[in-house]
């Protein structure tokens, strides 16, 4: 348990360092705000609605539903946050990873993982009407 | 497509060919952006002069956006409203902007509504009843010609497929 504190510790860290250095405070903020949001989303849905998930009945298996996959809903939006920028694509293929471990490990299937997707993009996209248009400059 | 994906694959198919549409076109705007490739650019910047637009936004936005909100269809309203909502949105949807864009007509027109009436009503012909087609055409299309702030990729599909789970 101390290592994966450690070790999300450090994988914090250096992502805060690199976007630091490539100039991306403003969006490093905006993403840990979409995080917030996309964290209180997945908290509002998975109170509302029930789906098993594939992994039930495992000792490792979370409790709670896996109706919509929290990891890939938040690192998506995060990823969003950067969109108009050289670094989306680094991004956003963190995020597909973070998507591939949920089914990989049993934690999710496919259908939760592409809800959270979609409902990702929603969120960006109402987030982007909702302060006044799309976000065009990054 | 979408309509025939749903019908003829499972839900894996449908969610996978999905979120294969979002992250090819998100990759596709980064690569068009970002990585140079002359063709690729010179079709991306004809594109948005195509459109009008002043500044480049994510090509195939609704694409993503119909996308999106198709899943949440889905999911929540299930599979046969999901496939009456994607053919409301590909055939009325669709003629609507190719008719409006014939009368040169900046905003929605009657002209627009008349032929997404017409246009999904015959699609949703192969589907459900006529009595069903012709209230769900009806209905949506009010739904598309009241929609003014949000994208109609949004909630033209929402709005098609509740009124279909209301209907049962």
């Amino acid at each position: 348990m101390m290592a994966e504190i450690v070790s999300f510790l450090i994988f914090a860290f250096g992502l805060v360092l690199f976007t630091m250095s490539i100039g991306a405070g403003r969006n490093l903020l905006k993403g840990i705000l979409f995080m917030s949001i996309g964290a209180a989303i997945t908290i509002f849905i998975k109170l509302i609605f029930f789906d098993d998930r594939p992994c039930s009945g495992d000792i490792l298996c979370p409790l709670d539903s896996g109706v919509v996959s929290g990891h890939t809903l938040t690192s998506m939006m995060f990823a969003m946050a950067f969109y108009n920028r050289k670094e989306f694509i680094i991004f956003l293929g963190l995020s597909l990873l973070v998507a591939y471990s949920r089914i990989y490990f049993g934690f999710h299937d496919i259908a939760q993982v592409a809800r959270s997707l979609g409902i990702a993009v929603l969120a960006y996209y109402a987030l982007g009407v909702l302060t006044g248009g799309t976000d065009k400059k990054g | 497509m979408v309509a025939y994906i749903i019908w003829r694959h499972g839900e894996n198919g449908f969610y996978w060919s999905q979120s294969l549409v979002i992250i090819s076109i998100l990759a596709y705007n980064w690569i068009g952006k970002n990585v140079g490739f002359r063709m690729m650019r010179r079709a991306f910047e004809s594109i948005n002069t195509v459109l009008e637009r002043k500044e480049i936004r994510i090509n195939g936005e609704a694409a993503i956006l119909f996308s999106s909100s198709i899943m949440l269809v889905y999911w929540l309203l299930g599979r046969e409203n999901a496939m009456i909502a994607s053919i409301v949105w590909a055939l009325g949807d669709g003629m609507c902007s190719i008719v409006g864009g014939y009368f040169k007509r900046k905003e929605k027109s009657i002209e627009g509504v008349a032929s997404f009436i017409i246009f999904s009503f015959i699609g949703l012909l192969f589907v459900i009843s006529p009595e069903k087609a012709a209230i769900i055409a009806i209905l949506s299309a009010l739904v598309e010609y009241f929609t003014k702030r949000m994208d109609d990729n949004i909630t033209v599909p929402i709005g098609a497929g509740m009124i279909a789970r209301l209907l049962g």
